[in-house]
């Protein structure tokens, strides 16, 4: 099976540590397919989600996207697939503060240059419940409404894959209940996958897909003393 | 460029009013200041030239032999690449009496064709007519010692020598700018000054005139090559002036360079803090997928932008000061004399200087993008 990505001992360590962060890391994910990842803080969930989504190279294995591998590519070309096929929801935002909360929706297809049919970005902000808020700064909205703007800006580009960094993890139970549920609603309205790290049990509760552990710098099955 | 661009660049100079405007009036403050020391730096040359060199030889040929073929002499002179123009004279010191006053004088006698061609006598002629003057009609006098003598052209004057005197008709009253020789100089026929010296040898020479003349001292051997005669250069003749100039200059290029440095430093400075705050939304951005090219692209159009709009300002200010500088008088003549602050708009400079600031700025801007846009975005994200 080529379809979906594939990672193969990933391995990843960081200078002045004596363990690496991920080791022997083999993962498999369909597209359209939902992955939750748990762990506790620091056992290496930023960083494989940033594997994933070609924001760091690992030190050694492979990840495959329909089976081309993607450690090959230049940077030139990791940066056109993450820029085309991933959409990225980190735990504080990350809004470009200076740009109005419509302009930060536009700016995936802006850097794309062009339009493939991307929803427009009005009406990604009006599925988040923010078609009130299209000209309002990021500063002036409370931080479940930032992170439903992050989730609106993950989808501009109608991703592949959606990778969601700890994306409840600055809110209270209640946004985080609400901004959860919008992302996975959404991840499904739009067919893209879903990897989402979290150490939130609610988020565990809430996803219907699969859900692997990551620890040791391995990924195990939930509830189960099996490595994937 | 993209709107989009616009949009992004338009955002971030909002987002950082006082930033941008304080980035701005340091571009603005070091073209202008930069400009204003070009000015003056070209103003005293100008003021050197004109005024200061305006009726002295650049090169000074003394002690020549009365029985040298003069004809000869100027002709090899003349060969001597650079050499613009030479004329012989005799010199000798004494004093002038009108009505009212007696002032210690030096006489020039001259051949009027030659000297004129050397100084351009009549561009500097004031009143009289040359035709006058060159059939040896009288005296060529400056307006400073003819108005001091109180004697106007057709007045007589009585010039008297070590071994002579005479009463000389004024023909012509000159201007040069230079205060000592304004007051002092007295220029007349050569037969009539070597009637006044009588027994006494006056000092005979050249003025040789060069075409660069702040490099006269370039000349001074093939000169000395031809006359076989002692040869000094103007800056000797005018040491104290010639010191302050050259202090003054250096001084400005010293200042200018701080001055460049200083503006260098405290732009690259001012974009690298607001880069170093903008460090996480480049992460963003390099995530979301934005090119090298696009970042650099934005980062130096802001610095362009902020840098050309500081360079206009400055520019326009820098030219009303200098022309209002250069319209303040200043008569010091205890020390030199001259009429406003020697300031001239540097006008071969200006465009450059205008252009070069926000092409500074620009890399000031896109440098720090740059680097952290270098990093992986996952590691500049990650960086709480």
């Amino acid at each position: 099976m080529n379809e979906g990505l594939q990672l193969t001992a990933i391995g990843k360590r960081y200078p002045g540590l004596s363990r690496p962060v991920l080791h022997s890391v083999e993962l498999r994910l369909r597209w359209g397919e939902q992955l939750v990842i748990t762990g506790r803080s620091g056992s290496g969930k930023t960083t494989l989600l940033n594997i994933l989504g070609l924001l760091v190279r690992p030190d050694s294995g492979e990840l495959c996207f329909d089976g081309q591998n993607a450690l090959k590519w230049k940077e030139q070309e990791r940066r056109i697939w993450r820029r085309d096929h991933i959409g990225f929801v980190f735990q504080r935002a990350h809004l470009v503060p200076e740009l109005t909360v419509l302009d930060n929706v536009n700016l995936p297809t802006w850097l794309a240059g062009r339009s493939r049919g991307q929803p427009p970005a009005t009406e990604l902000l009006a599925r988040v419940g923010l078609q009130d808020r299209l000209f309002a700064y990021p500063r002036h909205l409370s931080g479940g409404e930032r992170q439903r703007v992050g989730v609106a800006r993950a989808l501009a580009n109608r991703p592949s894959l959606i990778v969601a960094d700890e994306p409840t993890g600055d809110l209270d139970p209640d946004t985080g209940r609400t901004v959860l549920k919008l992302l996975l609603d959404m991840q499904k309205e739009y067919s893209a996958s879903l990897v989402l790290a979290s150490h939130d049990p609610l988020v565990v509760e809430y996803a219907a897909g699969r859900c692997v552990r990551l620890e040791q710098g391995s990924l195990w099955r939930q509830g189960e003393g099996e490595q994937t | 460029m993209g709107r989009w661009k616009v949009t992004l660049i338009a955002a971030q100079i909002r987002h950082y009013k006082r930033h941008s405007a304080g980035i701005t009036l340091a571009v603005a403050a070091g073209v202008f200041s930069l400009l204003l020391v070009l000015g003056l730096l070209l103003g005293l040359e100008e003021e050197m030239q004109d005024r200061l060199l305006r009726l002295t030889p650049h090169l000074r040929v003394e002690g020549v032999g009365a029985d040298a073929d003069e004809s000869e002499v100027q002709r090899q002179l003349q060969r001597i690449a650079g050499v613009e123009a030479a004329a012989p004279f005799v010199e000798l010191v004494g004093a002038a009496t009108g009505e009212h006053a007696l002032e210690p004088v030096w006489i020039r006698g001259v051949v009027w064709s030659w000297e004129d061609a050397a100084f351009d006598l009549q561009g500097i002629l004031q009143q009289g007519h040359w035709a006058d003057i060159q059939q040896d009609q009288g005296l060529l006098i400056g307006d400073q010692l003819a108005e001091q003598l109180r004697v106007g052209v057709g007045g007589v004057i009585d010039v008297t020598a070590a071994a002579d005197a005479g009463t000389f008709p004024v023909a012509g009253i000159f201007s040069s700018g230079h205060h000592a020789v304004d007051m002092s100089l007295v220029m007349m026929g050569r037969e009539a000054a070597l009637r006044l010296s009588g027994d006494v040898r006056p000092a005979r020479g050249w003025s040789v005139q060069v075409q660069e003349p702040r490099r006269v001292d370039d000349w001074i051997l093939p000169v000395q090559d031809v006359v076989n005669a002692w040869v000094r250069p103007w800056h000797q003749q005018y040491s104290s002036v010639y010191v302050i100039m050259q202090t003054a200059a250096a001084a400005g290029r010293w200042l200018s360079a701080a001055v460049l440095l200083g503006l260098g430093y405290g732009i690259g400075y001012g974009f690298y803090l607001r880069t170093l705050d903008r460090y996480r939304v480049i992460g963003v951005l390099r995530s979301l997928g934005i090119s090298m090219g696009q970042l650099v692209s934005i980062w130096a159009l802001q610095g362009l932008f902020l840098g050309a709009v500081g360079a206009a300002l400055g520019t326009i200010s820098a030219f009303f000061a200098s022309g209002y500088l250069a319209g303040l008088p200043l008569h010091v003549p205890e020390v030199y004399y001259t009429g406003n602050v020697p300031m001239q708009w540097p006008g071969a400079v200006w465009p450059w200087l205008t252009l070069a600031a926000p092409a500074v700025a620009a890399l000031a801007a896109a440098v720090p993008a740059w680097n952290i846009a270098r990093q992986e975005p996952g590691e500049v994200i990650k960086d709480e």
